[in-house]
């Protein structure tokens, strides 16, 4: 298997910038190294799916709003039929492989598809604001709760992991792009960068 | 604003859709070599005022094809479903 380049590699030694006040409110960065896996359920293969993971990852959530999280994993149901699955054990995508009959489901790797931004401190939610049309109203978007939107023109899914942090899982192909309007609009705010962040 | 309710998503902004064409429309039976019939379902369009029935892909959120119910002379927006489930539901 190839080497594991992050698409913002370049801008590790990014200085940040201070905001109109001199201060720097926000932290944004990367994180590198961690497990995102898509399970994928046919038509008709719902009931064997669930079955078939149940050991793995547990049950299956219904939400299409918030996010389950056990065991250090975070699961999200990002279509009627999609989940994600983010964290967990190196050979997790291997167990769902072998756990999961091929004409009910299939799991599909994506670290190498999407880069997982993040963005912390008490202006956050002003910055993301600016970028996406979701109400982050804590008690409409709370801790755990994600939506997949865009910033600019781009897809992504947004996922708040604290009160004041949200991580958003951008395509790879367009993580500069996107990286770069997140910290154009972090601008007034003041931040520091920080890449990559390792975690597993 | 024209938000769009996904039935999987909840109620969005627009701007996250793909609008998809007449819902109402009846595409001509697979293998048909009705070369009319192909013409008109491909080229020739209605310009309806009023309820409408929609296509529109929530392509910055699920992906999914839903049928949207929408008043083409206010913009009032109702019901949506997905497409899967027939252009009438």
């Amino acid at each position: 298997m190839g080497e594991s380049r992050s698409a913002l590699e370049n801008y590790r030694t990014h200085p940040g910038m201070d905001g109109a006040d001199g201060r720097r409110l926000l932290k944004i960065g990367e994180l590198a190294g961690t497990s995102l896996l898509q399970v994928g359920v046919y038509t008709g293969g719902a009931v064997r799916v669930a079955a078939a993971v149940l050991p793995l990852l547990g049950e299956l959530p219904d939400s299409s709003v918030r996010a389950a999280v056990a065991s250090g994993r975070l699961i999200m149901r990002i279509a009627a039929d999609q989940y994600w699955v983010v964290g967990g054990a190196a050979d997790l995508a291997a167990r769902l492989r072998e756990a999961i009959p091929a004409e009910a489901g299939c799991i599909t790797s994506l670290e190498g598809a999407r880069t997982r931004l993040f963005i912390e401190g008490q202006a956050a939610r002003a910055v993301l604001n600016r970028l996406i049309a979701v109400d982050l109203d804590p008690a409409i978007f709370p801790v755990h709760g994600f939506a997949q939107t865009g910033i600019h023109h781009v897809g992504g899914l947004l996922l708040k992991v604290a009160e004041d942090r949200y991580e958003f899982f951008a395509l790879r192909t367009f993580a500069l792009s996107t990286w770069e309007v997140l910290l154009d609009a972090a601008r007034p705010f003041g931040y520091q960068i920080a890449l990559p962040e390792n975690k597993t | 604003m024209l938000r769009i309710p996904c039935p999987h998503c909840g109620l969005r902004d627009y701007t996250e859709f793909l609008y998809a064409g007449d819902a109402t429309k009846q595409r001509p039976a697979h293998g048909s070599s009705e070369w009319r019939a192909w013409y008109e379902h491909v080229f020739l369009f209605d310009n309806p005022k009023g309820a409408h029935l929609e296509y529109w892909q929530h392509v910055q959120g699920c992906r999914q094809w839903l049928v949207l119910e929408r008043d083409t002379s206010t913009n009032a927006v109702g019901r949506a479903w997905l497409a899967r489930q027939g252009a009438r539901s």
